[in-house]
């Protein structure tokens, strides 16, 4: 028997680091669902209230600083050819010798993706949808909107993906959760399968870049991702 | 571009917005969080190369901001004013003027400031509490009792309104 008291602290505290017994207490206790209700209205309220405006030029300007960061070092930048070029020299000679055991193959499109959907377990194990306001600015952030529901979002993330970033959004489907990434700066020529254990999924060309979806075998991922699809405008 | 140069752009375009609004309720000044982080962004460009885990780059950039933060600023800490309401351009509220959203940021303001970076940390970096832990350098017991104090304290100040409507 879970104490309410219990309950109430943990999900105040955070609602992301429940374990899934206690979340799940508030299905069978009407108290605690009514307390989660204000929490996350709090959330809500507190999110907008953080949420100041970011200044427009704030990214241009952070992705000069390797440039002004490098101003001042020419002595080093001469110095640094000289050792670079000796650095290349040696290492013709021994690449002839270590090379074949140094090359390593890089990861594929759908290893990149896999090992991502991986590395962010949390997005596959939420128990509470994210909050709508959450979804919105992170989606504007993108460079989406929502024009039509989306159903429950369990994840929604601006992530570094392999060489590259992306939307990583999280909807749950029939079998379990569907991962979807959105990657703006990648290209493919044609659809990619991925099937690693029991996720299934495949990588296709979208006007956007390439999109990635991913779930459990046996899941409808075509007609989520046309729900999906449908719902974003791209701004 | 170089690879490094790639990953340094991937950064600034996934963790800039949070990083910014991180530094202004931090340092309670625009200008100054600006500052902050391009500070950060500096530092994180020169130490690219030590990034241990790639795939989880926010709470080391979060650190890093923390920590600059704590260099810069913490001896004026004293003479720091409450934050300017007009630098609240509420992006997500359509700029709530409702009293309720005016409490609730006095209220921000008002808590103390061991309360109110991990409310942060949770809030606008979406961290769990093991994160913020790590982050604050507590453990994630003390980063649950602190955000669990922090809504609690704003709930209490926020009930009377909601009452009152």
């Amino acid at each position: 028997m879970i104490d309410c008291e219990r309950f109430k602290i943990a999900f105040t505290a955070g609602p992301r680091d429940l374990d899934p017994e206690l979340a799940s207490h508030s299905d069978d206790c009407p108290d605690c669902a009514k307390f989660a209700e204000s929490i996350r209205d709090l959330d809500i309220k507190l999110l907008a209230c953080m949420s100041i405006e970011v200044p427009r030029d704030l990214a241009a300007t952070l992705k000069e600083i390797p440039g002004y960061s490098a101003k001042g070092k020419s002595n080093w930048l001469i110095f640094g050819g000289f050792a670079l070029a000796a650095a290349f020299l040696l290492g013709i000679g021994l690449s002839s010798v270590y090379l074949p055991d140094l090359i390593s193959q890089p990861a594929t499109l759908q290893q990149v993706v896999y090992q991502h959907i991986l590395g962010e377990p949390q997005a596959l194990n939420a128990v509470f949808p994210v909050q709508e306001a959450v979804v919105n600015t992170t989606l504007k952030e993108f460079g989406v909107s929502l024009q039509k529901p989306l159903g429950e979002v369990m994840h929604v993330r601006l992530c570094p993906v392999g060489d590259t970033f992306g939307l990583h959004l999280v909807v749950q489907g029939k079998r379990g959760p569907i991962t979807f990434l959105f990657l703006p700066t990648k290209t493919v020529d044609k659809s990619l399968a991925i099937s690693q254990g029991h996720f299934v999924g495949y990588i296709k060309p979208s006007p956007h870049g390439v999109i990635a979806v991913v779930g459990e075998k046996g899941e409808l991922l075509g007609e989520t991702e046309a729900v999906v699809r449908d719902a974003l405008k791209w701004l | 571009m170089d690879v490094k140069k790639a990953d340094y752009d991937r950064l600034v375009v996934v963790y800039a917005s949070d990083l910014y609004r991180y530094a202004v309720w931090l340092c309670k000044d625009p200008v100054q969080a600006d500052d902050l982080v391009q500070e950060t962004y500096l530092r994180a460009w020169k130490s690219l190369d030590k990034l241990k885990n790639r795939d989880t780059p926010k709470p080391w950039l979060f650190t890093i901001l923390r920590n600059e933060f704590a260099r810069q600023y913490s001896r004026f800490r004293p003479e720091l004013s409450e934050i300017d309401p007009d630098i609240l351009e509420l992006k997500d509220t359509g700029n709530d003027t409702s009293t309720e959203a005016f409490v609730l940021r006095r209220a921000l303001d008002m808590l103390a400031e061991e309360y109110r970076e991990p409310l942060l940390l949770q809030v606008l970096g979406g961290f769990s509490c093991e994160e913020i832990g790590a982050i604050c350098g507590i453990s994630k017991g003390a980063a649950m009792t602190r955000v669990f104090r922090a809504k609690q304290k704003l709930r209490e100040i926020l009930e009377p309104t909601i009452n009152a409507k």
